[in-house]
């Protein structure tokens, strides 16, 4: 088992065969109680194919970062690149998936995971056989026609991820997306991603704060600080593939849980008594 | 299978008996009314009714009024979508304006604007454009708030989806 130190401030990102270069991103936003610096000098570099999993305590900017790489959000300072280019706003190489329910609740399966091939312009036949091999991949088959309400919260994340991989982005960034799931569900769903992603090589980035789900699928894990939002650490999970959920049982997993719950286990205290006495102040400004 | 549930399969089966009571309902009122249980200058006869339906359509001009009606409405919902729906739009991407002038806005929805019909007799006319106006100033305070409603309550994530595939927010 390696891992890589990572100094606080992390290093310029410079690979030559990168596809997604984030480098030195700042992003800081104005609060009532002063300037709020949600993501502080973060560098990264993924490599095409790659599953990276960047994980950290609640309120560290994961989902900040998540959407800064993204381009709903400009960052301050810092530049992100998809394949040598700049990312300034959504760019068509990037999907997203998102941690809430966000399948359209008035669109069924095949019409959900048709629409970003209904923007692009496609013909009808040719969106719709495109959609049913989505629909089939994230093993919906024989669902086309139901729609969001009729189906399990396991199975709405799976139509909003058919629907962002019809798309065919270059990379693949989800946020927390198994978040509202039960454990069960989130490791079989973990294993629906693990094939999906080695069948389409599709590189990805997985925001979590489940350290399980974060070794179960990534290559490389960021550990993130509590606020502001820092590299704190890079470890390579050397765990064999192709993966599935039986890997949890394993003594190595087990050791890359408790090496990065040891590094997690600091910010999330300093979280929680941030959280506390934010808490203590609003009461008593109350 | 009972009758009864093959019936309830058939999907011909609720139309036929719609139809089928309300022929039954006429059929009722007509000979009602021709044995003197229901007096006929009160309730006209349902076969005078249909008989007089040709000399309505051709002596009263029916289809070129229909026509006049059905274009006032248009553009009259052609205004109010326009004006409406960019007030609404407006008041959702500018918070201050929506602070300023939501609560005059639902006063004016509900207002009783029907008194001031005669008012617009005196500005346009006795001409289509006053019912266009009318049908205008009665639509347009509902229309802008339904905007808003309807943009303020769409989930924020749903936004955030159509911004990831290069959609504008609004």
């Amino acid at each position: 088992m390696t891992s890589e130190r990572v100094d606080a401030g992390a290093p310029k990102a410079a690979v030559a065969n990168a596809i997604l270069v984030v480098d030195d991103i700042v992003k800081r936003f104005e609060t009532p109680d002063g300037v709020l610096v949600a993501v502080d000098r973060i560098s990264l570099t993924v490599a095409p194919g790659e599953f990276l999993g960047i994980i950290g305590p609640s309120g560290c900017g994961k989902s900040t970062l998540f959407n800064v790489i993204g381009g709903l959000l400009d960052a301050d300072e810092g530049t992100v690149k998809v394949a040598g280019e700049q990312v300034r706003g959504p760019h068509a190489s990037i999907g997203m998936i998102f941690q809430e329910e966000s399948t359209f609740p008035w669109r069924n399966v095949i019409d959900n995971v048709a629409f970003p091939l209904e923007i692009a312009g496609l013909p009808k036949s040719e969106r719709y056989d495109r959609a049913r091999h989505f629909v089939g991949l994230v093993g919906l088959d024989g669902f086309e026609r139901r729609y969001p309400a009729e189906l399990s919260g396991g199975m709405r994340q799976r139509v909003s991820m058919a629907r962002t991989l019809a798309a065919q982005p270059k990379i693949l960034l989800m946020d927390e997306p198994f978040a509202s799931l039960d454990e069960q569900t989130r490791l079989l769903l973990g294993d629906k991603v693990l094939q999906i992603q080695q069948q389409l090589k599709q590189t990805t980035l997985l925001i979590t704060h489940n350290i399980t789900e974060a070794v179960q699928l990534s290559d490389r894990i960021l550990v993130m600080t509590y606020r502001p939002g820092k590299v704190k650490r890079i470890v390579d999970i050397k765990l064999p593939r192709p993966r599935t959920s039986e890997i949890v049982s394993s003594e190595a997993f087990g050791r890359y849980v408790a090496q990065i719950w040891s590094d997690l286990r600091e910010e999330a205290t300093k979280g929680l008594r941030e959280e506390e006495s934010q808490k203590l102040r609003e009461g008593e400004n109350r | 299978m009972s009758v009864a549930a093959t019936l309830s399969k058939n999907r011909y089966v609720p139309a036929v008996l719609g139809l089928g009571s309300f022929v039954v309902f006429v059929a009722a009122v007509e000979i009602l009314i021709r044995v003197n249980v229901i007096n006929r200058y009160i309730v006209p006869m349902p076969s005078d009714v249909i008989a007089a339906f040709p000399r309505v359509i051709v002596e009263e001009d029916v289809l070129s009024r229909f026509l006049l009606t059905a274009g006032e409405a248009f553009s009259a919902s052609i205004l109010v979508t326009i004006f409406g729906v960019a007030g609404g739009v407006l008041l959702y991407r500018y918070h201050l304006l929506r602070l300023a002038t939501e609560t005059w806005v639902a006063a004016v929805a509900a207002a009783p604007l029907v008194l001031m019909y005669p008012l617009y007799l005196v500005i346009f006319g006795r001409s289509a454009l006053t019912i266009v106006m009318m049908g205008f100033t009665a639509g347009l305070a509902p229309i802008i708030l339904k905007t808003l409603e309807g943009l303020a309550s769409t989930r924020r994530v749903l936004i955030n989806v159509g911004r990831s595939f290069n959609l504008t927010p609004s």
